[in-house]
């Protein structure tokens, strides 16, 4: 069942061409302007900031609305098929591997265009990864609860925000780490919270999605 | 709903007695802290009657999720409100004293700034409250974001901090306001402190029900 919502949030995605272009082209446009603003010489710790900011800004956009596209009748559609923990486990796999694949881009835009200064670039990897699963679950839910207040883009964002501030600076942390060269085991701590905090997100969700499922 | 007075005068003597107290009784001098140490009457009940309404908050959440009784989700949100304007009390007394100690108002520090990120998502829950109009709806809405939003404070506020060094009194090796340093004549004062806030807390959220009892009957009646 997890599988065929998950097909199904990826023929959705692929299907609405312009809002995926939009994304990419944000993406470039945004990682070329740094690329000429700083003149091909960037600090390391700069560097690490504005790639977070980057991937920051393109996540938000893309899994806020990921609760919005479904109209009322598919909605009630899927609430006579599909079970509540699957839907939602569902939406958090699609947008955990989507804004993988958005960091990933990311990286190689900004190694391309603004060098490599990462030294433990295994490190550097998995952070992205970590941070992309907290971010994503935490976007599903908060996705969810926006939806149900009546399709506010902004009002995702206010519910959003403070909570990906936190993980954010965690990965910032855990990144500049691998940008020093630190070694993995170094840095266990980090990796631990951010794999806590992803856990405690994911099983709320789990608990807690049901009951916005139902109007 | 027959609630006697009794509990409402004890808070009032015991919030006057924490001040009167507080700012008398002798203190052990502490290096960096010293006199300032008398905070701990003041800035850290307030935190721990934030928490126990929020607490309260979470538990009528969850019992509003239980039963969909609209009450619980008024006393969700009241004592919510009520933990909110403690929670800014005791960042104010906290921002005071770190003028005194540590020379400035507001430092790059994981516990504060943990801090500043609970408020905001607190903040949060009211502005997603005022955002929707149908009653039951906003209700269920709140409620699963209210228990979101506990979870996420407690890791904020509890876990993040212990795992990188805080300037704070009680992380990093400082001398803390905690129970460790505490003597028993400041025991005398705190414990009462936690009390008296909490209990003024209670009467706020009971004063601010009433308020939302009257407005409704002039609503619908």
């Amino acid at each position: 069942m997890i599988y065929s919502l998950f097909q199904k949030e990826l023929k959705s995605e692929f299907k609405n061409k312009s809002s995926i272009a939009g994304l990419f082209l944000y993406i470039i446009s945004t990682i070329f302007l740094c690329y000429l603003a700083f003149n091909q010489y960037i600090e390391a710790k700069t560097y690490i900031t504005l790639y977070w900011i980057v991937v920051l800004f393109a996540s938000v956009n893309s899994t806020s609305k990921s609760f919005m596209q479904e109209s009322e009748a598919r909605r009630l559609y899927y609430y006579t098929t599909a079970k509540p923990s699957d839907f939602i486990l569902s939406k958090i796999l699609f947008n955990t591997l989507f804004l993988i694949a958005l960091a990933a881009i990311s990286l190689l835009l900004f190694v391309v265009l603004l060098g490599n200064p990462i030294k433990n670039m295994m490190l550097f990897l998995g952070c992205t990864v970590l941070g992309s699963i907290a971010i994503g679950s935490a976007m599903s839910l908060i996705s969810a609860i926006g939806a149900k207040s009546g399709n506010n883009p902004t009002l995702v964002s206010i519910l959003g925000f403070p909570i990906i501030l936190p993980i954010l600076l965690a990965t910032i942390s855990l990144s500049t780490n691998a940008l020093d060269g630190k070694t993995t085991f170094e840095s266990l701590r980090l990796i631990i919270a951010l794999g806590g905090l992803s856990t405690v997100v994911i099983a709320l969700s789990f608990i807690l999605f049901p009951y916005l499922w139902r109007d | 709903m027959k609630v006697g007075i009794w509990w409402k005068v004890i808070a009032v003597i015991l919030v006057f007695y924490t001040i009167i107290a507080g700012l008398l009784i002798p203190v052990p001098a502490l290096p960096i802290l010293n006199e300032s140490i008398r905070n701990t009457f003041f800035h850290i009940p307030m935190w721990f009657s934030m928490m126990i309404l929020m607490t309260v908050s979470l538990v009528s959440s969850v019992r509003y999720l239980s039963g969909f009784d609209m009450k619980k989700d008024h006393l969700a949100a009241e004592s919510a409100n009520v933990a909110l304007f403690m929670g800014v009390l005791g960042l104010l007394t906290g921002m005071i004293w770190a003028q005194y100690t540590w020379g400035t108002f507001w430092t790059n520090d994981v516990k504060l700034n943990g801090t500043a990120i609970s408020m905001l998502v607190y903040l949060a829950y009211l502005v997603l409250r005022n955002s929707i109009e149908e009653e039951q709806k906003r209700a269920k809405v709140a409620a699963v974001y209210n228990i979101f939003a506990y979870v996420m404070m407690m890791l904020f506020i509890m876990v993040l901090p212990r795992l990188t060094d805080s300037l704070h009194p009680g992380n990093g090796g400082n001398p803390a306001f905690g129970e460790y340093d505490m003597d028993s004549t400041m025991r005398m004062v705190f414990y009462p402190a936690v009390i008296g806030w909490t209990l003024l807390g209670v009467w706020f959220i009971q004063l601010r029900m009433r308020l939302n009892k009257i407005k409704n009957h002039l609503i619908y009646e």
